[in-house]
């Protein structure tokens, strides 16, 4: 489970990859993984009832379960659709990077990922506790008080340090020369000055969320700090 | 390595972009509920960095 690296990742492919990849798939693959899942995961309220997965860890990652999302083996069916249904060569590779990004990210937690799916092994660093089975806010309490909190820092700070990729010349350079056909078509509807606020939105959302989030943990709410590996310990993690 | 000062545009850009950020914290901090999605995200900067600036712009 990351909070702000998938929001944030795509943004370091882009300094390194340049006019190569598409930023709107890239974005996608990086999102793909929990797109569909993560509300189940947490559990929403609609007329008067709760729809949440029995178990939320094995219906995230496990199989049976949602967990092949989270495999290179779904990033290359969905980027080979894209490439050879839609016929977008640059799309399919563009979300294939994104969506790996996601998958081999979400190793560093306690549960892990079923990378090498259909082989159900879940590999795993551990680094941080997966406490997504104990509810929105517990999770984020948890994942801003570990050392993944500390791994969204390091996005953010990467970001900042290849500020570059944020500015209007870089966007007119590379990312809407690289997407033309997507970029131009929505530049008629909201001119430059929206598109660039599209292409910023998820640096936006990854480090203000961070800092709220951080804000609300450890300010509003002391939640205390635990930055040993596998912590914080005072949640329970998940395994697989 | 010296820095050059920021241009008006770039500096307009800057606080506009910093005074976002800021508000948007703020709300999250208070209502978590904001930051679900960002999509949210999305329509926020859309209203705050392009919808009011240009509509200021036709207006004055």
């Amino acid at each position: 489970m990351s909070w702000a690296a998938h929001d944030l990742e795509p943004y370091a492919f882009q300094r390194h990859l340049g006019i190569k990849i598409a930023f709107v798939p890239l974005l996608l693959g990086s999102y793909a993984p929990d797109l569909m899942t993560k509300w189940f995961v947490y559990g929403v309220h609609l007329f008067g009832h709760e729809f949440k997965a029995s178990d939320p860890v094995q219906f995230h990652r496990g199989w049976p379960g949602m967990g092949l999302t989270h495999s290179l083996l779904w990033g290359v069916v969905i980027g080979a659709i894209l490439w050879k249904g839609f016929g977008s060569k640059l799309w399919g590779i563009s979300f294939l990077i994104g969506d790996w990004a996601h998958a081999i990210t979400d190793t560093g937690d306690t549960v892990g990922t079923m990378l090498l799916f259909p082989w159900t092994h879940h590999f795993s660093i551990g680094a941080w506790a997966y406490a997504g089975q104990a509810g929105r806010l517990t999770d984020a309490a948890a994942y801003f008080s570990g050392l993944g909190g500390m791994w969204d820092l390091v996005w953010i700070l990467y970001g900042l340090y290849s500020w570059r990729v944020l500015t209007g010349t870089y966007f007119d350079n590379y990312i809407f020369a690289a997407d033309h056909r997507f970029w131009g078509w929505l530049h008629k509807f909201i001119g430059r000055d929206g598109l660039l606020a599209l292409y910023r939105a998820a640096f936006f959302y990854g480090s203000c969320r961070w800092i709220a989030w951080t804000i609300w943990a450890h300010v509003v709410h002391h939640y205390p700090y635990d930055l040993t590996w596998g912590g914080p310990h005072w949640v329970d993690a998940a395994h697989p | 390595m010296r820095l050059r000062p920021l241009g008006r545009d770039s500096g307009w850009t800057l606080v506009v972009w910093g005074t976002a950020a800021g508000v948007y914290i703020a709300i999250g901090v208070f209502f978590v509920d904001f930051m679900l999605s960002v999509f949210v995200a999305m329509g926020y900067l859309l209203i705050v960095t392009w919808l009011v600036p240009a509509t200021v712009r036709r207006l004055r």
